[in-house]
């Protein structure tokens, strides 16, 4: 934010530049002393330097006076991430295109790039107000380095010039990151979510039904139906009685005759 | 716990009481091989598990059951049935007088088999009169004939040499005067009287510690 606040103090001294440029001349050697071919060459190859994003930020703001603000409202992205964009791009042309050296025009070169961008007169006038939509979208327009306009009338009236959306050319996408892509970047992931829960529940309708459990207690099988009830633990004294009735229950008596019948 | 897993304590507890001093003779001719191994082929995998006592039995009730007819066989699964039903302490008598059966030689049972076929073709009057002279014996004298002569001539030898033979050596002590023959009977006796009375217990106990030729050496005269 601090950034911002100083460009938009830098913008706010635009109107008092003319002045300060007509009483003390920059040397020729400086971007403030060359002709208008060379310095427009000049910024065209400082602007090349940067990202799209930061020459459009940097454009917008030179020609329309727009802070970060309503730069960011205008391209639909956050707010800090073009007041970063615009104080990395204007510090990079300060270094490139001011002169320290010379009194009075540290702000100069600013006034310059006005110039050579064909900012129209009053931008520097309303560089605090908001700029009308007709001139964000032909600011938005230029935005290859060799589309300048300012002093080469003939070039700035072809860029300035409203085209069709059609027409216009195809500029690189503007991309913070994940973050403009967020929304479709949900829909893909819902839709995914939706179509796999419909494909498992489509999987789960196939599975064959399983086997009906009948309720309440079976009565289970032995492992081994016996065919005969070997395993009685009392077979030989059941099958006993049933050879020789009463004899268990009389087996004193039995045993008893049977010697007295061998006495005899 | 498995069905099958009780079986092999049942059959324990059936035959707990079944080794009897003498082996009984086969009553039941031997059934075809082949059919003995049919009928067992439901306790294969029991066989294995058994330790050679309870296998020997149930290959007895399968010996028994194939010597039966099929009526015979319908017969004895309803009367296996029935016996379940029975009250426990009928079940129990039966089951102790089954084990004195068992433990009768094999001249005895044949002797008291061949007089209930006489007794059942004597006239009833001829029957009652033979019941009434056994029940005119006293209770005691009654129950020494659950056991054969040779038994009970054993209870009288240890009741005149060892009067005070721990319980669980009663089995033992029978078997060991039952085995001994009249001569080593005489040589005991002779020996018992020349030892004190505190030392008898102890003879015996040395006795039953040996076999059959220990038990010679100890009361066969030198030659």
């Amino acid at each position: 934010m601090a950034a911002q606040e100083g460009l938009l103090s830098c913008t706010n001294r635009f109107a008092r530049i003319p002045q300060m440029t007509a009483s003390d001349p920059p040397p020729a050697s400086t971007f403030l002393a060359l002709p208008d071919a060379a310095a427009g060459a000049r910024l065209q190859e400082a602007l090349a330097r940067l990202s799209p994003l930061q020459r459009r930020v940097v454009q917008l703001h030179l020609r329309h006076g727009l802070d970060a603000a309503g730069i960011a409202a205008q391209l639909e992205a956050a707010p800090a991430a073009v007041a970063a964009s615009l104080a990395f791009a204007t510090s990079q042309l300060r270094v490139q295109l001011s002169d320290p050296g010379q009194e009075g025009a540290a702000d100069a070169w600013i006034e310059r790039c006005r110039v050579l961008l064909g900012a129209p007169l009053d931008a520097v006038a309303r560089s605090d107000s908001s700029p009308s939509p007709a001139a964000v979208g032909q600011a938005q327009a230029c935005t290859q380095p060799g589309e300048l306009g300012g002093p080469a009338q003939a070039r700035a009236s072809e860029v300035d010039r409203p085209a069709p959306p059609s027409a216009r050319p195809r500029s690189a996408p503007v991309t913070l990151g994940l973050w403009p892509r967020l929304p479709a970047a949900l829909a893909l992931l819902v839709l995914g979510v939706g179509l796999t829960l419909g494909w498992q529940a489509w999987r789960a309708s196939r599975v064959p039904a399983a086997p009906a459990v009948r309720s309440g207690p079976q009565r289970m099988p032995p492992p081994s139906a016996p065919e005969a009830p070997l395993t009685a633990p009392d077979f030989l004294l059941v099958l006993l009685r049933q050879q020789h009735p009463d004899l268990l229950e009389n087996l004193e008596f039995e045993v008893w005759l049977a010697e007295q019948e061998a006495l005899r | 716990m498995k069905p099958l897993a009780l079986v092999p304590m049942l059959l324990l507890a059936g035959a707990a009481g079944a080794q009897p001093a003498v082996p009984p003779a086969p009553t039941v001719p031997p059934p075809d091989a082949a059919e003995l191994r049919r009928t067992l082929a439901p306790f294969e995998r029991l066989l294995e598990g058994l330790p050679p006592v309870l296998r020997e039995r149930l290959e007895l009730h399968a010996r028994a059951w194939l010597a039966l007819s099929p009526e015979e066989q319908a017969r004895l699964r309803l009367a296996l049935a029935d016996w379940d039903n029975l009250p426990p302490q009928e079940k129990l008598a039966l089951r102790e007088r089954f084990d004195a059966w068992e433990h009768l030689d094999q001249a005895t049972r044949r002797a008291v088999l061949l007089s209930r076929e006489r007794l059942a073709k004597m006239p009833p009057e001829v029957r009652a009169g033979w019941r009434a002279r056994f029940d005119a014996l006293s209770p005691e004298e009654r129950l020494r004939y659950r056991f054969d002569p040779p038994t009970r001539a054993a209870m009288d030898l240890a009741g005149q040499l060892f009067p005070f033979v721990p319980a669980e050596e009663h089995a033992a002590t029978l078997a060991l005067l039952r085995a001994l023959t009249p001569a080593q009977v005489d040589a005991l006796r002779r020996e018992l009287r020349r030892l004190p009375p505190n030392r008898r217990d102890a003879f015996r106990v040395q006795l039953l510690e040996q076999d059959a030729a220990g038990r010679a050496a100890l009361l066969d005269p030198a030659p």
